[in-house]
């Protein structure tokens, strides 16, 4: 029986609200003590402009010749594209020979790339061979687009309705080619492609392909981009045709599948838990959506769902937000979600809905990057400043004239081709040689290691910021400074890594064999601001 | 002798009323949310991690959740009605009891025999003001409704989507989240609508409370304590706020359910809202008017002359209020605002406006009407010479959430 006192009904009532309050008081001190003094004191030296002093003077950035640079690069990117997913070679150090195409996992990401940049120097060139040949490589790419989708598929366009796209593929005939006797292997990520023909007589059996899946959504964000990219920037017929095709593909996929990605593992047609729905951020929706009815403008319930997404499920004000501890951990696919925002800067013709685009990401994503010296996310804010009516208080000059100091270090240094070879120097630049305010570790660091390894309290955290912990980077050391392109090692992409880790003691035994990469680490960015007008080539 | 614990019986007399009392709802739900919740492991596998790496549980290849690498659905889909289910159940075998009431002389005599901590509570007749006996009210239940209606949803519109993938070779999938989704609201809505008895009894100082769910009774209650029919229910100004709170919970159930399954009118998160303050206000009509409800009752207490202006408004009250307001204008600002030309979002937006008008209307009447005078809004007005605080109050809630909705969007 439930007894109670009339008289100490008031203070029953304070104590039950007490009762019930506390843990809810308590998580929020908790997660206040996290995200609203640990985060922000770990993080707001990188919200800080980098010191324009480190900059090579503008007077002495010769466009001219970044162009010439951009131009070998995208001569060079030809060799990497032998299945017409950009991969990364390997080559004799003596004859110069191609001796090996590496595997990867991630050759959508890695392809896109280098065909978005490719799609924006195609839209800045002029009329004329060169542009021609630029036309060939991203067809190419786009035939690896196609590809990506219509091998798990089973065929282009709506009828093979699907959300499965490979991370790379290979035909039939690579089957006893050492470089790609890998995706023949078993291996969770490896399938047979779909016999298309099952489906509709217009399908194609790609039963013997070989493809890679349990793709994840930086690479989706990635093939989104690119469709982006050669929807807007490349108005040639036959690109514009698969473009179209993959997109509707896409759209009916994901409305079919409640925007699950379908490609499990373990089992087909079942969620691999690529999932773009909450608790993920849901950008892609309204990128897709918006691409959607470009492609298709008499079909109005595509119109109506992507106003939907926008105003109804209210991402207008959300699209997109990388906070504070994303900008130490996970920074890797952070920079992947990034090509889901150029595509949303390239697509959307509402001047109201890109000055949003634009806001959000100043507010909730890119003061976070503003120290960090990333050249593409640095671009990514010139694009979306070009194309927003908005004013913003970060001087884009001096953002420019970053870009261009991190650009300018490709032809200092001599690193073209991009490879192991450093410009002869076989080593990159490390911090100690050049001083001591280049190897100054943030101090914050050390006091709330400290804090979590020796209070009760701060112990609470092991768990989050441990060294086994959910976000273990965030106590992991970083210096002070940013590293510039000239510490970091050649690779695929080096604007996916937090600059603020790299040390630059990277030396390279280029004797027998040379690494060379794609230039998308330069293209990207350099064409990003030719085509926003913030470097003109006389 | 107030809750002392004894297994021995006291003070049986001829007159005493039985009670067998089992929470049969909460049995057959805690069951039912148990077995889904192992159905859900069994067929969906425990596996977390990505697969080929070490992780944790077993594959079984019907999919991952959240993100690449995730978790099975089931933990997503199972582990609460699981966790739910187990804690019913015990529940269930602790609150399972014979109450006696027996009544003396001098005092009542109120025994509940359980396994656990049988009590014996003796009340002096002449101390009691009012005893009251109502199976009425959704007490602190009503935030079932907040845990396992958004779920039950949400798994629904994942589960409906996955029957017939082309690639899939079974529906094992969508059979399980669907079976699960529809689980979870049905053995919410039984848990809600099956009726917890109280015999109440209040004095100058306490007020002693026994709760039961009767399956057999010996005896009459009240007949026991002479209580009569309490026929507030039936009253005209009660029986059009049922009408009243009818009309709005069938509304938001109908137009949060279009915006649930094919993305029109609402919003996701307006939807989740709507769909769950919607059965909640359809719970507490039933609660209200159905036959299967009453409220007897015999007080000494002189008879309220206090004129009750305002509907007594509960948690969920504030939260669905809140939020359907906020939500909404929030909706109706960025959708005319990044209206696009074309006749079916003209046609969404034009019937979301007119949704959204008859929903600030609506929160304005429930919050600032008394019950008494629906038929008349401008009764309170003549009612009362100065606004009461309790109606500025509600009015200046109203008016933060819609600036609030107002700057967000802005």
């Amino acid at each position: 029986m439930r007894i109670q006192k009339h008289k100490n009904k008031i203070l029953k009532k304070i104590m039950v609200t007490t009762v019930i309050l506390l843990p809810i008081a308590f998580g929020g001190v908790y997660l206040g003590v996290y995200f609203g003094i640990m985060i922000p004191e770990l993080t707001s030296f990188m919200e800080v402009p980098p010191n324009t002093d480190d900059f090579e003077p503008l007077v002495n950035i010769n466009i001219s010749r970044l162009e010439e640079i951009g131009a070998e690069f995208e001569l060079l990117q030809d060799e990497h594209l032998p299945l017409n997913i950009s991969q990364t070679i390997t080559r004799d150090a003596n004859t110069g020979e191609v001796i090996l195409f590496h595997g990867t996992d991630n050759g959508v990401l890695h392809t896109i790339e280098n065909l978005v940049a490719s799609c924006f120097r195609y839209a800045t060139l002029p009329e004329g061979s060169e542009k021609q040949i630029s036309l060939a490589l991203i067809r190419k790419m786009t035939d690896a687009m196609r590809l990506f989708i219509e091998v798990p598929n089973g065929g282009l366009g709506p009828k093979f309705s699907g959300t499965k796209v490979a991370r790379f593929y290979a035909p039939p005939d690579r089957w006893n080619d050492g470089n790609y006797t890998w995706i023949f292997d078993e291996y969770y990520r490896h399938f047979n492609g779909t016999d298309g023909t099952l489906i509709d007589d217009s399908g194609t059996d790609y039963s013997q392909w070989r493809m890679r899946l349990y793709t994840s959504k930086d690479e989706l964000a990635g093939y989104f981009g690119a469709l982006a990219a050669l929807l807007t920037l490349v108005p040639e017929p036959d690109i514009q045709e698969i473009t179209r095709l993959i997109i509707l593909q896409l759209m009916e996929g994901m409305l079919s599948s409640y925007w699950l990605g379908m490609g499990d593992a373990d089992a087909p047609g079942k969620p691999d838990g690529v999932h773009f729905q909450v608790p993920s951020g849901i950008v892609w929706k309204l990128l897709l959506t918006k691409m959607a009815t470009i492609v298709d403008p008499d079909n109005v319930r595509y119109k109506q769902l992507h106003h939907y997404y926008l105003a109804k499920e209210r991402k207008v004000n959300n699209a997109m937000a990388v906070g504070g501890t994303d900008s130490i951990d996970n920074y890797y696919s952070h920079y992947f979600n990034s090509f889901v925002l150029l595509g949303l800067f390239l697509v959307e013709d509402d001047q109201g809905v890109l000055n949003a685009f634009f806001k959000n990401f100043h507010e909730k994503t890119y003061t976070n990057y503003r120290g960090h010296r990333n050249a593409m996310l640095n671009a990514l804010y010139l694009a979306g400043a070009a194309k927003s009516t908005r004013t913003t208080h970060f001087d884009l000059e001096s953002i420019t004239w970053d870009v261009l100091d991190q650009l300018w270090r490709f032809s200092e240094r001599g690193l073209i081709p991009f490879d192991t070879t450093i410009g002869g120097e076989n080593e990159t630049i490390t911090r100690t040689s050049k001083g001591s305010e280049w190897t100054a570790i943030d101090p914050n660091i050390a006091k709330w290691k400290n804090f979590v390894d020796n209070t009760w309290f701060g112990g609470l955290y092991k768990w989050l910021v441990g060294p086994e912990g959910l976000q273990d980077a965030v106590l992991e050391d970083r210096f002070l400074k940013p590293a510039t392109v000239d510490m970091m090692r050649p690779k695929e992409t080096i604007w996916n890594q937090n600059p603020y880790r790299e040390t630059g003691e990277h030396v390279y035994n280029t004797t027998v064999t040379i690494r060379q990469y794609a230039g998308a680490s330069f293209t990207l960015p350099y064409y990003i601001l030719r085509y926003f007008g913030y470097v003109e080539v006389i | 002798m107030e809750n002392r614990i004894t297994y021995r019986k006291r003070g049986v007399s001829e007159h005493y009323t039985q009670i067998l009392s089992i929470p049969w709802s909460y049995l057959i739900t805690g069951l039912t949310f148990l077995i889904i919740g192992i159905l859900d492991f069994k067929f969906l596998g425990n596996h977390i991690g990505h697969p080929g790496e070490s992780g944790f549980g077993e594959r079984i290849g019907q999919g991952t959740a959240v993100f690449l690498g995730g978790l099975s659905f089931a933990w997503t889909t199972g582990l609460a009605p699981l966790i739910v289910g187990g804690i019913m159940i015990a529940y269930c075998i602790y609150a399972t009891k014979f109450v006696t009431l027996t009544p003396t002389a001098n005092s009542y005599i109120i025994q509940e025999q359980r396994i656990l901590f049988p009590l014996i509570t003796e009340i002096d007749r002449s101390k009691i003001r009012t005893t009251k006996y109502t199976n009425r009210g959704l007490k602190l239940r009503h935030l079932w409704i907040l845990l396992f209606i958004p779920m039950g949803i949400r798994i629904l519109q994942y589960g409906f989507p996955l029957f017939n993938e082309h690639l899939a070779e079974d529906n094992i999938l969508p059979i399980m989240l669907v079976l699960t989704g529809f689980v979870d609201i049905l053995g919410t809505v039984l848990t809600l609508i099956v009726p917890t008895h109280t015999l109440s009894f209040q004095t100058d100082l306490k007020l002693y409370e026994v709760n039961f769910l009767p399956v057999y009774r010996k005896g009459d209650i009240n007949r026991t304590f002479e209580l009569t029919r309490n026929e507030a229910s039936v009253k005209d100004g009660r029986r059009r706020d049922s009408i009243f709170r009818l009309i709005a919970g069938i509304g938001l159930i109908i137009v949060s359910s279009i915006g649930l399954s094919v993305e029109y009118l609402w919003g996701t998160d307006l939807s989740m809202v709507g769909i769950s303050y919607g059965i909640y206000l359809v719970l507490h009509v039933v609660q209200n008017d159905s036959k299967l409800y009453f409220q007897n009752s015999i007080t000494t207490l002189p008879e309220s002359t206090e004129y009750r202006q305002f509907r007594k408004i509960s948690f969920i009250d504030v939260a669905g209020l809140g939020l359907l307001m906020y939500l909404s204008t929030l909706e109706f600002i960025w959708g005319w605002t990044y209206i696009s030309s074309n006749w079916l979002t003209i046609l969404d937006m034009i019937l979301a406006t007119l949704i959204w008008l008859g929903v600030l209307i609506w929160i304005f009447l429930y919050l600032t009407v008394p019950l008494q005078d629906l038929k008349n809004i401008n009764a309170i007005l003549k009612r009362n010479t100065s606004i009461p605080w309790k109606f500025g109050l509600r009015i200046g809630g109203m008016v933060v959430m819609m600036i609030f909705a107002i700057i967000i969007a802005f």
